[in-house]
């Protein structure tokens, strides 16, 4: 007993290099584990503190006419209802940098304080009324708000506000557009003031919180149940009354949308590196077992039970794994959440993340990795166990040689050189250091590709839109139907009508319909799915492909549209290639006669114009009274440029992490390959081979089974990269299914460094390998 | 001609000093059959690892013919091993997933000015043996093609390490009836190392090792023949 513990002790000090492999694999496999499956419920764990901490409503309750008394005290008064706040807003133009630009004014309570929508101060102070002007505070800049600094003064309604402070509302964290419901202009900055800037109170909006959402999780299935039922029952009661929850904000919506690409793409990935781990720690522990096999049978042969023996290498391999895991947790459970959430934050306003522990996962990851290696490990024992002892006590003979199919193939197997046949032979010999090859590098090089492909279909897509389909420079907003500017004669215009519609009474989208159909085409060129080109005419109707896809949308459908009050049905001509944005095309022949035409947009060709010179007209449209927003494709691409960018930083994270992984894959793999095989080496070298052939015997293989690796690494990492982009089911944005031949380039060309570097790396190894090993029969 | 001069080697194992080989000097000419004879530990091993070029002397010099193999370095003595040296080992060492005409072809495609592969496997019996696997071949034919990988190198001395040591009587006397004809017809030199005397009764020279020290060196003017030793 005693001397058996001993024995335990002394082999791990001779062997704790070995284990070491093992805790290295094991923590890295948990780390990635830890940190993909954690980020995206952290995400969410986030926004739903962000949104507890500041009182956000679950519900905004509008009418299309102010509240009444009455109706206030109903809903204050509700049973649903645990608070409520009344509040009331206004949209209006105001000046800032010469301009004009449409404000939504909020008017809120800063003299009492308000109960829900807690603004997060950001900079400078919130209005307390004491200063000459009308004091308000901003919403904080981003894409589409902007940023006006503390200090600014202006005039709303005749009266002078000044900025003092800059904020954040809670459902406006995300860089998503506000429409103006009534001009269909675009809100660029929010200012909220206190109450008594107008005289009367009358409030337009009413944020409710529910009785009983509290407890919820706001991204649950019971959260999104509660809420639909309390509405349902609320707009029974209050059948003219227009409920807005959670679900209907446009910054809950890509935010959600956008966890889910993490999510998407996190979840992937665990089963390849958990296989990875298994298949990295059972081949260590195989090999350690292997190495024991006299002292095994040694042991078998004075008695000791089986179960005694099995103890010894479930306590190296307990320890091991258990010490990987939790270096894994603590390697994994920060660093992976927060460099995806920070690549993400760059198009939100969001406090910084929260990270929960999420108990249940990482203990179920923990367990089931612990659970996974001793099991292999059990595998590796018994299969040595099964021998008699005194076979164990015999060296092993190597595995013997046999024929391989390729020698039945004379043409290939004849003219092949002898070095390359004893290559072959050895591949198919050694199957699982094989399979694990395959599996290792075919993995790292599929997740390569497939994080160079995603860059490659965000930029494809994003050329194919900016670049091939829109034929025009500029994009105005225009007071509605001012559409004669002057500065704009020399230059092609197409004047266009852009409203907001409700499709099918639970979605709404922009409809665009030209002031002549035809010249339409000169400044879209229209594409359908196949790629085959349209052509814009007086019946057509396109419907851009995620917004089709989302409703099941085909040709020849008719859809209905709700705009101005009046319904109207209209028979779907195409389906579209768009992909960022969802709009309705419609032709102006098409639309009732009697619907009140207005142009609020235009499409302006430059024609190659000099740069100074197409600075110098922004800057006159800017400029221009009538027009509201001067939008050059450069700005347009802002959102893909946003969404580009915050996907390469996942994407960055993705290949640095296939690198390392791919290394040490085949680091480790190499090195058993060469400690299963030294005495062939040893050989080698006493019949005088040098160095680089020696090496050149083992690498000869490992390059060999790469090759055929990334081949099926590029396969897979194809396949990878469609289902991820086709995943990333965001709101306005669709991927298109394509790859540069690059990227193809870029992952075969790193695959091979890794392979070099690897290679480099064992040299020192070989060069190690005694050749005296070779006359002794036994190690 | 194989000719060591005060060779020493010495190895630290831990703290301790081990003198394998104290001083050694002999000469062996030509085309000759030597036995390095001795017991156990007495480090004849050490000094066919050193003429091999397998390990390195501490000091002393070693000449082969007219070269000190001794001031070689790590590429020179490997070339020295590839060209100029054939090892036949007890074990025999053979590539496990190579045929036995394989694992001669490793040897011998390498050399210099080798010796059809084919060719040295018929000419030691092995003409019907060629595709086999060392699994499927018995100890003698093992280490019969292992003779062979010596051989197709042509090598101008053959060193061989208790070459009969796992082999039966009459396999051992086949063994060393095909290196001494080796060394016969080709004018190869050939040295065993043994600590069977009964070999030592067909060499021209037998070299006597004891503590790391030669204890004798003779010449025997008739040999006896292989079927005439008493085992």
């Amino acid at each position: 007993m005693k001397a058996y513990t001993k024995l335990v002790v002394r082999d791990f000090k001779k062997l704790y290099t070995k284990l070491l492999a093992i805790v290295f694999i094991v923590a890295l496999g948990v780390a990635f584990l830890v940190g993909l499956l954690t980020t995206a419920p952290n995400m969410r764990f986030t926004i739903d503190k962000f949104y507890n901490q500041t009182d956000t409503a679950d519900i905004v309750i509008q009418k299309l006419s102010p509240f009444t008394e009455t109706e206030i005290n109903q809903i204050v008064h509700d049973e649903l209802i645990s608070e409520a706040m009344p509040y009331f807003t206004i949209d209006e133009p105001i000046v800032f940098q010469d301009a004009y630009h449409m404000s939504r004014i909020v008017l809120l309570d800063f003299e009492n304080g308000h109960n829900l929508n807690q603004l997060t101060l950001i900079e400078g102070r919130l209005p307390n009324g004491e200063g000459a002007h009308i004091e308000v505070v901003v919403e904080q800049s981003q894409t589409y708000l902007l940023d006006i600094p503390l200090g600014f003064i202006t005039e709303v309604q005749g009266q002078t506000f000044e900025v003092v402070g800059i904020v954040n509302h809670p459902w406006y964290f995300a860089y998503v557009q506000e429409i103006s419901p009534l001009s269909g202009r675009a809100i660029e900055s929010m200012i909220y003031v206190d109450k008594s800037f107008l005289p009367t109170t009358t409030y337009t909006h009413v944020a409710v919180k529910l009785k009983g959402a509290d407890r919820l999780d706001t991204f649950s299935n019971d959260y999104k149940t509660f809420i639909e039922s309390n509405v349902d029952e609320l707009s029974l009661k209050y059948n003219d009354f227009i409920f807005t929850s959670r679900f209907q904000n446009q910054s809950f919506v890509k935010f959600s949308s956008d966890v889910q690409i993490v999510e998407v793409i996190a979840l992937i990935f665990p089963i390849f590196f958990f296989l990875i781990t298994i298949l990295v720690s059972m081949s260590s522990m195989t090999r350690i077992i292997h190495d024991q096999r006299i002292q095994i049978g040694t042991l078998r042969s004075l008695g000791y039970s089986e179960r005694k023996i099995i103890s010894k290498y479930i306590i190296y391999v307990l320890m091991a794994s258990g010490i990987g895991v939790i270096l894994g947790i603590g390697l994994g459970i920060y660093s992976i959440p927060y460099i995806a959430y920070n690549a993400y934050v760059a198009a939100y306003n969001l406090p910084p993340l929260s990270i929960d522990y999420h108990f249940t996962y990482i203990t179920m990851i923990s367990l089931t990795m612990i659970l996974s290696v001793v099991l292999v490990t059990l595998f590796s024992i018994r299969n040595v166990l099964k021998e008699k002892p005194s076979d164990l006590l015999k060296h092993k003979s190597p595995k013997a040689g046999k024929k391989i199919f390729l020698e039945y193939l004379p043409f290939i197997w004849k003219p092949l050189k002898f070095k390359n046949k004893s290559t072959f032979r050895n591949i198919f010999r050694q199957k699982r250091n094989l399979f694990l090859m395959l599996i290792g590098i075919a993995g790292s090089t599929a997740l390569l590709l497939a994080g160079f492909g995603i860059k490659d279909a965000v930029e494809i897509s994003g050329n194919a839109q900016f670049n091939e389909m829109y034929q025009f420079d500029i994009e105005l907003s225009i007071v509605p139907n001012q559409t004669s500017i002057d500065i704009l004669e020399d230059y092609e215009t197409l004047n266009l009508m852009i409203q907001t519609a409700h499709y099918d009474s639970s979605d709404y989208i922009n409809v665009l319909i030209p002031e002549v159909d035809d010249e339409l085409n000169d400044y879209l060129a229209f594409k359908n799915l196949d790629s085959n080109d349209l052509s814009f005419g007086s019946s057509s109707v396109f419907v851009t492909k995620q917004f089709a896809s989302k409703h099941d949308i085909v040709v020849g459908q008719s859809i209905s549209l709700e705009f101005q009050g009046v319904t109207q049905t209209f028979e779907v001509t195409d389906i579209i290639a768009f992909y960022f944005g969802n709009y309705i095309y419609i032709s102006n022949s098409l639309v009732a006669s009697d619907y009140e035409f207005y142009y609020n947009k235009a499409y302006v060709k430059t024609n190659h114009l000099r740069p100074s010179d197409f600075d110098m007209l922004i800057e006159e449209l800017t400029n221009t009274d009538d027009i509201v927003q001067v939008q050059s494709k450069d700005d347009l691409m802002g959102f893909f440029n946003q969404t580009s960018s915050s996907m390469n930083s996942v994407i960055i994270l993705l290949v640095v992490f296939a690198s390392v992984l791919a290394i040490i894959i085949n680091y480790n793999l190499t090195l058993i390959n060469i400690s299963t095989r030294h005495k062939e080496m040893a050989t080698l070298k006493v019949l005088g081979y040098q160095e680089k052939e020696v090496s050149g015997y083992i690498f000869r293989e490992t390059f060999i089974i790469s090759t055929f690796a990334i081949i099926f690494g590029l396969l897979i990492g194809r396949s990878l990269q469609y289902f991820i982009i086709s995943q990333i089911n965001v709101d306005g944005i669709i991927l298109k299914n394509e790859i540069y031949l690059l990227s193809y380039l870029y992952t075969v060309g790193l695959s091979f460094v890794f392979l070099i570097i690897v290679y480099i790396a064992s040299l020192p190894k070989i060069r190690k390998i005694d050749m005296l090993e070779a006359l002794k029969s036994f190690e | 001609m194989v000719k060591m001069i005060n060779v020493t080697k010495k190895y630290k194992i831990g703290e301790q000093i081990i003198v394998a080989n104290d001083d050694i000097s002999f000469e062996i000419k030509r085309g000759e059959f030597c036995v390095i004879l001795g017991p156990s530990g007495a480090g004849k091993t050490t000094i066919l690892n050193i003429l091999g070029g397998m390990d390195t002397a501490t000091k002393g010099s070693i000449m082969i013919d007219d070269k000190d193999i001794t001031k070689f370095n790590l590429k020179t003595l490997t070339n020295y091993r590839r060209h100029d040296v054939g090892f036949v080992f007890q074990f025999y060492n053979l590539m496990p997933q190579l045929t036995a005409l394989d694992n001669v072809e490793i040897a011998s495609e390498i050399g210099k000015n080798p010796l059809d592969a084919k060719e040295v496997l018929i000419s030691v019996g092995l003409e019907n043996r060629m595709h086999n696997f060392p699994s499927q071949l018995s100890g003698g034919e093992q280490q019969r093609v292992s003779i062979a990988r010596a051989i197709a190198k042509n090598p101008k001395i053959l060193l061989c390490d208790e070459p009969t040591g796992a082999l039966d009587i009459e396999t051992g006397k086949q063994i060393l009836e095909l290196l001494y004809d080796t060394s016969k017809q080709h004018n190869k030199t050939v040295i065993i190392v043994t600590h069977n005397q009964a070999i030592a009764q067909i060499a021209d020279r037998i070299i006597e090792v004891k503590n790391g020290k030669i204890a004798s060196n003779r010449t025997q003017q008739k040999p006896r023949k292989i079927h005439e030793v008493i085992w």
